[in-house]
């Protein structure tokens, strides 16, 4: 500032051009150089913000499956206790009991299904050998008997057993063991949905 | 077969035998040495012999710890071994379907499905 001063006094009009022209490119490099960190500074933030708002997103989708389920929880395992008092009932007279039965696993079944549906997430493994048991059970016919040959050879050939006690008590043991389960799952994210 | 599948057949056939009437629970009474502070009994409980073996059910209250200070009272079903002087041999691990039992010893205890089919009739 003290040359340029001194150049203005001394009239000495060309060096004072050349000076200015000589900070006017120094500036303009310090402002493009700036405007290029700040444009990377900013690819970052924004890229950060992406990944966060995408991470933020499945939160808000699993705190939106969980939150569901707190909801509508209580419903469908009370219904699942019912139906695991009915099963318990019918086993006691089986052969009486047997259209009665199939009709709780299935129902059983598919509350289980939206269950595991809402804790995608979740580890539980009851749920996945409960499934696999009523599909198991579904597939089982109510008397083999009344079945045509073909279809008999189909069931021997693939394994299919006729719907028997046994599977059955398997399948209450499970349920039983799913509800509990369960239950206990809703009473630790009561507190916490996220 | 594990323990725990013994456990489960046992409670199911326990609730069969109850169901069919094969078994008759009777009630049973309070005893000193239950913790009645911590754990709250609700309504009755409930005592068979089979096999040389004494089984009794319960409903009880405990406390379910949401935070450290945060607690709610939640109802639980317990069945013991326990001995002549119903001091208690082994504790049955919790499953829902003692529930399952203990309504079905109540069924038969309180012979509702008696009273109803008198009404009925």
């Amino acid at each position: 500032m003290y040359c340029i001063f001194k150049l203005c006094v001394n009239k000495d009009k060309n060096k004072l051009v050349d000076i200015l022209t000589i900070i006017y490119n120094k500036l303009k490099i310090f402002v493009d150089n700036s405007a290029n960190w700040f444009e990377v500074i900013g690819f970052i933030g924004v890229t950060f913000t992406s990944i966060k708002v995408f991470f933020l997103d499945k939160r808000i989708l699993k705190f939106n499956d969980k939150h569901l389920f707190q909801v509508r929880g209580d419903n469908q395992i009370s219904i699942l206790k019912i139906a695991s008092k009915n099963i318990s009932d019918y086993i006691s007279n089986f052969d009486d009991n047997k259209l009665q039965l199939k009709n709780e696993i299935k129902r059983t079944e598919e509350i289980t299904k939206n269950i595991t549906k809402k804790l995608k997430n979740e580890k539980l493994q009851t749920s996945v050998s409960l499934l696999k048991m009523a599909k198991r059970i579904e597939k089982q016919p109510k008397n083999i008997s009344d079945i045509s040959l073909i279809k008999r050879i189909y069931y021997k050939i693939f394994g299919i057993k006729e719907f028997n006690k046994e599977s059955v008590e398997e399948y209450y043991f499970k349920l039983t063991g799913f509800i509990t389960s369960i239950e206990e799952y809703k009473k630790d994210k009561e507190k916490s949905l996220l | 077969m594990t323990s725990e599948s013994k456990i489960s057949k046992l409670i199911l056939g326990l609730i069969e035998k109850t169901r069919r009437n094969e078994i008759k629970w009777e009630k049973a009474k309070l005893t000193s040495n239950m913790n009645e502070f911590d754990e709250p009994i609700v309504d009755l409980l409930y005592k068979i012999s089979i096999e040389n073996a004494i089984f009794r059910i319960y409903k009880y209250k405990t406390k379910s710890y949401r935070d450290e200070y945060e607690w709610e009272w939640v109802d639980r079903v317990k069945l013991e071994l326990i001995d002549d002087d119903e001091n208690t041999l082994y504790e049955f691990p919790y499953d829902y379907s003692l529930v399952n039992l203990y309504d079905a010893v109540r069924e038969q205890t309180s012979g509702i499905n008696d009273i109803i089919d008198k009404i009925i009739i």
